[in-house]
């Protein structure tokens, strides 16, 4: 375990989960508008389901925002994704990978099908803007 | 105003720290001028030695109305269950290969049975209702004429529930059927009778009554005789069931946590049963959680709650400033959802957003308003991050 890093559940939480956890930073619903679009994965059943909002503008996003049933890697992974993807072109959110956000928070490698489920969300809301933009 | 130092331990189900008082008697035990001998020995320090283990012997006989020659001193509830358990199925091999348990079993029974199930013996494993009482009948009409022994917990480990083990007692011994209780949640916390609950076997141990770690006792019923194989053996202290050097610091360290229970149970009962309602109005308040188990039928100090609308791991981790048990803990390691909550009915994500909050002698109602405190920031917090 390296420094700032906690164990409470039996894993280890790197320091940027445990603060981005914390603050919940682009956290919430985004109430239905023309320019905002929604995408979702998973379910409570899996263990994680999570939905993206975006707001876009020129195939720009101009706000995100998501919410989150699941284990803290998986809410510090939304929230690290909405954080890069503000501002970001479509094309941009839709090169993301799990993989981006693994490395970032050092998420264990027992986390990745939940990581999986954060990507899909994000793909899946950039793939409905895409169409529509 | 007292001040309050996170972590807030609410853990007592897991262990209870050493009392004070006990701790005093046990340093005692090691000073150099203190009964150090081996009580096997016959001089004069192997009898002060002997002395003070016979005192325990009475110390822990007492709270369960046992005679003090029945009390076997073990390394825990552990070891007692596993001396029980094979000890009574191997030696009594020729009457049957049948025994009765329940689903809800701690694991140093359900593991010990899973071993004689390789050895040959059949177990029936009852299933609880959906608060986790095994009723009586249900033991009734699962004895067999190849039943040997039926096996039961008193207070289940994770949500408190106690059992009638008086009812069953008195069914297996018309049955002419071995009775084995493990009481290690509910000795000195819930009454126990050992003669008029007809128990033959009952296991305990000193670490969940502010005791010592690494000791414990069973009970061994003698009039008439049980017939009890050992599982260890060596120097045939113990009317060799359990031979070894007795370690006497240990051994003091039980019999004063027995006194304690014994004297001090019903005070503490009372104000621990306080806390904890306390602690369950508090959560109803906050709403969206629902009780594991029984709501009055359980003993004192165990709460264990399914809270809707959250991930368990969340959960943990959220309140991490509360020395909780989550339901996956007992089996740590392991993500798996708790067998007694799924046997229970309860679905894998309810048994995962399970906690189990189990409090004792030292809880105070500051640390329990602080949980609250806890609780009533992280729970709406969560809940609002949810879809």
């Amino acid at each position: 375990m390296s420094s700032g890093e906690l164990n409470v559940t039996g894993f280890n939480y790197h320091p940027q989960v445990i603060e981005l956890f914390q603050r919940l930073p682009f956290a919430g619903r985004m109430e239905p508008a023309a320019d905002v679009f929604a995408g979702t994965a998973g379910g409570q059943g899996q263990g994680a389901e999570v939905h993206f909002w975006i707001k876009c503008s020129a195939g720009r996003i101009q706000a995100i925002s998501f919410q989150a049933y699941g284990c803290p890697h998986t809410v510090a992974a939304c929230a690290w994704m909405a954080q890069r993807a503000r501002g970001l072109t479509l094309a941009d959110v839709a090169r993301t990978a799990w993989m981006q956000v693994e490395r970032a928070l050092a998420v264990p490698a027992e986390k990745r099908g939940r990581l999986l489920i954060v990507e899909d969300a994000l793909l899946a809301v950039t793939k409905v803007a895409a169409k529509n933009v | 105003m007292p001040t309050i130092t996170p972590p807030i331990y609410l853990d007592y189900a897991a262990t209870t720290p050493v009392d004070p008082r006990v701790a005093a008697r046990m340093c005692e035990m090691l000073w150099a001028n203190g009964p150090h001998g081996n009580p096997s020995s016959t001089h004069d320090f192997g009898a002060k030695a002997r002395s003070v283990v016979e005192t325990a012997r009475v110390q822990v006989a007492n709270p369960i109305a046992a005679r003090p020659e029945n009390i076997v001193f073990t390394s825990g509830a552990t070891e007692s269950n596993n001396l029980a358990l094979f000890g009574a199925a191997r030696f009594h091999r020729s009457k049957g290969n049948h025994i009765v348990s329940s689903r809800t079993e701690h694991k140093a029974v359900l593991d010990a049975l899973k071993q004689l199930e390789r050895e040959g013996f059949k177990v029936t494993y009852l299933k609880p209702d959906v608060s986790g009482i095994v009723h009586p009948e249900q033991v009734i009409d699962a004895l067999q004429a190849e039943t040997i022994l039926v096996s039961l917990m008193h207070a289940n480990n994770e949500i408190g529930v106690l059992q009638d083990i008086g009812a069953v007692g008195h069914a297996c011994r018309k049955r002419d059927v071995i009775f084995h209780v493990d009481a290690a949640q509910s000795y000195g916390k819930a009454p126990i009778n050992v003669e008029a609950m007809e128990i033959d076997l009952l296991s305990m141990t000193a670490h969940k009554i502010y005791g010592p770690k690494g000791i414990g006792a069973l009970y061994v019923r003698s009039k008439p005789p049980l017939g009890l194989q050992s599982i260890m053996f060596g120097g045939g202290q113990e009317r060799g069931l359990r031979p070894g050097t007795l370690p006497t610091h240990q051994i003091v360290g039980l019999g004063v946590a027995c006194d304690l229970v014994q004297t001090e149970s019903e005070t503490d009962t009372a104000r621990i049963a306080k806390l904890r309602e306390q602690l369950w109005q508090g959560l109803k308040a906050i709403g969206g959680v629902e009780l594991n188990g029984h709501p009055s039928n359980c003993i004192a100090g165990i709460l264990n709650v399914a809270f809707h609308g959250i991930e368990g791991e969340s959960l943990q981790f959220a309140l991490r400033e509360l020395a909780v048990s989550s339901s996956a803990a007992c089996s740590s390691g392991s993500d798996e959802s708790s067998y007694v909550l799924r046997a229970l009915g309860r679905s894998d994500q309810l048994a995962q957003s399970s906690l189990r909050f189990s409090i004792g002698r030292f809880t105070t109602e500051i640390e329990i308003d602080y949980a609250l405190t806890a609780l009533n920031r992280e729970l709406p917090r969560l809940r609002a991050l949810a879809p």
